[in-house]
């Protein structure tokens, strides 16, 4: 079973398709969680999903942008791509019925 | 790496530095595209210095999760850096010794000699012999603890000299009040020589520099040269490093407890020697 931020990373990296690197996929989950993602927990993250085999990743080219430096490109393999649906699937299961903004109304 | 706008550029470019600094410690892959996101995300110096602190500690952590390091943490720094200091004592004494022996030599009554089993040439041979194995012994501690910390040597490799700095500290003391026991002043060098610069020499270079040496070795990939010469080392240095400490604590069952760890970096040398061999035996069958 994924970690959450294992599930965010692969489904930011899934998103990007070819252009998934690390600062964009440090900047999309930034962009969804409106929370700052340190880049130490990025790439912890990266190395444990490829030790897992559901992510591949490889240096790509050096960009003007970047001070010349090359990124960490990902890709999602197949694994990858299946356990992130499970995941999504549990979280789906286990939300039907509940709804947060009821719940929000009535903590309040 | 880049530098943001900033209110205050002097503490801006200085944490910029400190991240650049820091960033070392990370993979030369991992360290580009590191500082390649971090201008890319255009961050304040401040952000970039905490970002990567936090990566060198998530990495530095995960390589403690290994047993290699805490196994030449607890018993190769502890234990053999006491030894060392111990034999580099003892072998200062031989060389007082022997130096006197030699200063006194036309003095000294034949049959006093060799009714106590000294003498000029068993001094010189006995002196060289301990001195060689003293250098073989630090080379192979260096050697494993290299080899076993891996990327955690910086910290073990720092930790393993400022105790055989400590120990000799305390070991190496100058004589206290004067008083030398042998009379060795000028002959050949003025008594400072032989109570505070010759230990210092020892320390050096049958300690500190074979230690350092072997350090380096041990994070190489081991060539058939390097091979043959852990097996000469390993020949040399295990039966002999147990008579280094004949004297003072003959007998003595702590001693003997930490004479044990004064083998394992050779019984470990040995074990991953064979295992490199046996591997390669069965992958070319």
């Amino acid at each position: 079973m994924l970690g959450e931020f294992e599930y965010l990373t692969l489904t930011a990296a899934t998103r990007l398709g070819d252009h998934a690197y690390g600062a964009a996929i440090r900047k999309e989950i930034e962009h969804a969680t409106v929370h700052r993602c340190s880049i130490g927990a990025l790439y912890t993250t990266l190395d444990r999903l490829e030790a897992k085999g559901l992510i591949k990743t490889w240096m790509g080219d050096a960009t003007p942008q970047r001070g010349g430096r090359p990124k960490r490109m990902v890709r999602v393999t197949a694994n990858g791509v299946r356990a992130a649906s499970s995941f999504y699937a549990a979280v789906r299961r286990i939300s039907e019925g509940v709804s947060w903004e009821m719940h929000r109304a009535a903590v309040r | 790496m880049g530098d943001a706008p900033s209110r205050s550029p002097m503490i801006t470019q200085a944490c910029w530095k400190l991240a650049e600094i820091l960033s070392r410690m990370l993979d030369s892959d991992e360290r580009l595209a590191v500082r390649g996101d971090l201008e890319e995300s255009g961050e304040t110096g401040l952000q970039a210095l905490w970002d990567v602190l936090g990566l060198v500690l998530r990495r530095q952590a995960a390589m403690w999760k290994d047993w290699r390091p805490w196994l030449a943490l607890v018993g190769l720094i502890g234990p053999v850096s006491v030894l060392l200091s111990l034999g580099c004592l003892w072998l200062r004494g031989a060389y007082d010794l022997n130096l006197w022996i030699i200063r006194n030599r036309r003095d000294i009554e034949p049959t006093i000699l060799s009714q106590t089993g000294l003498s000029v040439r068993h001094g010189v041979v006995l002196l060289a012999l301990s001195s060689l194995l003293l250098f073989c012994w630090s080379w192979v501690t260096g050697f494993v603890l290299g080899a076993m910390s891996r990327r955690t040597l910086w910290f073990n490799g720092i930790l393993f000299c400022l105790a055989l700095l400590f120990l000799g500290s305390q070991f190496n003391r100058p004589y206290q009040d004067g008083a030398y026991q042998y009379s060795v002043d000028g002959w050949p060098l003025p008594l400072v020589f032989y109570t505070a610069i010759l230990p210092l020499i020892l320390q050096t270079t049958l300690i500190f520099l074979p230690s350092l040496w072997g350090m380096h070795q041990g994070l190489q990939p081991p060539s058939r040269l390097l091979q043959a010469i852990l097996w000469v080392v390993a020949v040399v240095v295990a039966p002999s490093v147990g008579s280094l400490f004949w004297w003072p604590f003959h007998g003595s069952w702590q001693m003997r407890l930490l004479l044990l760890a004064a083998y394992w970096p050779v019984g470990y040398l040995a074990v991953t020697e064979i295992g490199r061999r046996w591997h390669h035996r069965i992958g070319s069958i």
